[in-house]
């Protein structure tokens, strides 16, 4: 019996052996890649570790690719959509949740509506309407659409949150003599903190590697963001892979540290309210 | 301290339900009131009313003397204390407790006095740095006692708030409640289905089925006259028995038959009947299960067949059959002869009776008593 199970173990442990090189290997590939030359990426030794350490493909990518400032600027546009989702997202799933008003209900499926648009089919009308409105080539053109095609996802999970916070905590903070702005600054947004992670991580993963918008509505060099600016690196003629590599690597590693920092919490909201606290 | 005054209260929700009618009460200053009734009996949206958490439909709400029914809660100078505590979880006991005080701008100096001695009031000191998922049920119960005591309100009002609790936390709790009801000058209103916490901690009991008051009096008035067969049934336990029963009059002398079984009335209950002018009538009896004795005299007494004898151990629960109905006994277990007080085997024919004295007389239809 015992046999059996030692057996069955060593077997899970292969299969998440495979399972572990499966999901490292792009990690790795990226990061020896960027350190390649062009033959050693195409045929000499693709999956091998560098023969020469060309750590010059990320200075080159940094200062010939303007990098630094495609960082800077995908970091503007995350960080301020992140904002503008996270306020609007607790704001409306407040009002939907806990204040009584006709057609909340309605409200609430008008937003998850927001679900099933998928983001290339209002490419056109949303050029349209920053052209209009001239807002093309600068941070609101990313800003205002991402933070719009964030908040349906945003408004479900919070929603989902704030029906577990019992109304009780409401009512007693209003009998304390807390307001409306004060049950929700004082009692609900301290309880919706993995709400809030879970929000900030999907919102940021989402405008961080979107290429389609920040690639039509920014073409002003200055303005663009990461990924547009690692496509800008392939040229028409010869490209250089080494630093498209290490450009990559720069635009993988806030990503990669979100995983690894905040996977707990990531993995915690999503099962948060599944058992009994 | 606060007097409250509920006059014809009433509430109404959204398509039409009405949970709570024709309310009237006058509470005293100090005073301990208890709603009682089954779920759904509007006891619960009569205290939300209280707290200004519901709208009031219709009626008046004053609490000393003032209008209260578009006052905000927080202008009330009520606390509330949350069947399921309802503390805030993101704060400490400490936070949870002075929370009301510092939205009210009170000097830390005197948050600090006040949090600290309700704290000891409670012994609850130790865990003043705790947050609430590291307490236990008691603890957190008396966290949300705390909590409310600390801001001196004119009306604390409780909504269920042992009925979390296990059994024996439950009691130790409900006598906490009876001290702490002694240290400080608030008027109570507690909300409860147990009719064993409203008999002990109210001055006085209000008991309410479908939104409707059924009575209001003391622990005692309750137990001994109640209004009606609700009441009769809802207070005391195990319940009291209730039988189809003729009021018959004969020269003058009133007697009630109860399966053909014919007992003369005590003379008190012919004079009480003879005041109200009671004609002979069906009726519906009830006696409670310790006022009924077994006997021996099968003139006087009733057959049954037990059914299921519970020892309690000073007691002995008979619950037996006669004519087809259910009724349960209340023996003391000293009083039974030695074979039998452990109990009585199943099918055991015994016959039982009862003073008059202490049965209530109900009109068949209406359910009211007669008296």
């Amino acid at each position: 019996m015992k046999k059996t199970s030692k057996a069955k173990e060593v077997f899970i442990y292969i299969g998440l052996f495979i399972w572990l090189i499966i999901n490292l290997f792009p990690v790795y590939w990226m990061f020896t890649f960027s350190l390649k030359s062009n033959p050693e990426i195409f045929g000499d030794n693709v999956i091998g570790l560098p023969k020469e350490w060309l750590w010059s493909n990320y200075s080159t990518a940094l200062h010939t690719g303007n990098m630094g400032l495609y960082f800077m600027n995908s970091a503007i546009v995350a960080v301020s959509t992140i904002l503008i989702t996270l306020v609007v997202a607790l704001m409306a799933t407040f009002a939907l949740s806990r204040l009584i008003w006709k057609r909340r209900k309605t409200l609430n499926k008008f937003f998850m509506l927001g679900l099933t648009i998928p983001i290339h089919a209002s490419i056109v009308p949303v050029y349209v309407t920053l052209s209009r409105l001239n807002m093309l080539n600068t941070y609101w053109a990313l800003i205002i659409p991402y933070s719009a095609f964030s908040l349906a996802m945003a408004i479900l999970v919070c929603i989902g949150f704030m029906n577990e916070i019992p109304h009780e905590l409401d009512e007693s903070a209003c009998i304390d003599g807390c307001g409306v702005f004060g049950i929700f600054f004082r009692i609900i947004c301290p309880l919706m903190k993995p709400a809030i992670a879970t929000v900030g991580i999907y919102t940021f993963l989402q405008c961080w590697n979107e290429l389609m918008f920040a690639n039509v509505f920014i073409s002003n060099n200055a303005l663009r963001t990461l990924p547009v600016g690692v496509q800008a690196l392939s040229g028409q003629y010869t490209t250089e892979w080494g630093p498209i590599g290490a450009a990559l690597v720069l635009a993988t590693f806030p990503t990669l540290l979100v995983y690894i920092f905040l996977s707990k919490k990531i993995q915690e909201s999503f099962i948060a309210g599944a058992i009994k606290g | 301290m606060a007097t409250l005054s509920l006059r014809n209260i009433k509430k109404v929700y959204v398509g039409k339900v009405t949970a709570v009618d024709n309310f009237n009460l006058e509470i005293a200053d100090n005073e301990f009131v208890v709603f009682v009734g089954p779920s759904g009996c509007g006891k619960s949206t009569t205290l939300r009313m209280v707290a200004g958490l519901e709208d009031i439909s219709s009626g008046e709400l004053y609490i000393d003397g003032k209008l209260m029914n578009d006052v905000a809660p927080k202008d009330r100078d009520i606390a509330m204390v949350f069947q399921n505590y309802a503390l805030y979880p993101h704060m400490t006991v400490y936070q949870n407790m002075s929370f009301a005080l510092r939205l009210r701008k009170v000097s830390k100096e005197e948050i600090d006095r006040k949090v600290r001695q309700a704290a000891e009031i409670l012994d609850i000191t130790e865990y003043l740095d705790r947050k609430p998922k590291a307490l236990s049920g008691g603890q957190r119960q008396r966290v949300a006692i705390g909590r409310a005591i600390v801001r001196e309100p004119k009306v604390m009002l409780m909504d269920e708030p042992l009925s979390n609790l296990d059994a024996k936390l439950r009691n130790e709790m409900r006598a906490e409640i009876i001290k702490l009801r002694q240290r400080i000058n608030s008027t109570f209103i507690y909300v409860t289905h147990d009719q064993t916490e409203a008999m002990t901690l109210g001055d006085r009991i209000v008991i309410m089925k479908s939104g409707i008051i059924q009575q209001i009096g003391t622990p005692q008035e309750v137990f001994d006259h109640p209004a009606n067969l609700f009441v009769a049934g809802f207070i005391g336990t195990p319940h009291m028995n209730i039988f189809d029963a003729e009021l018959k009059k004969d020269n003058g002398k009133y007697s009630v038959v109860i399966n053909g079984v014919e007992l003369p009335c005590s003379a008190e209950k012919q004079a009480e009947y003879e005041a109200k002018g009671l004609e002979p009538q069906n009726v519906m009896l009830g006696i409670r299960p310790e006022h009924l004795s077994l006997s021996e005299d099968s003139s006087m007494s009733i057959p049954a067949r037990v059914d299921v004898s519970e020892m309690m151990g000073s007691s002995i629960h008979l619950h037996a059959n006669t004519d087809g109905k259910d009724v349960v006994l209340v023996l003391q277990a000293s009083d039974l002869p030695s074979s039998h007080r452990t109990g009585y085997a199943y099918g055991t024919d015994i016959r039982f009776t009862f003073d008059t004295n202490l049965m209530h007389l109900f009109n068949v239809e209406t359910g009211e008593n007669l008296i």
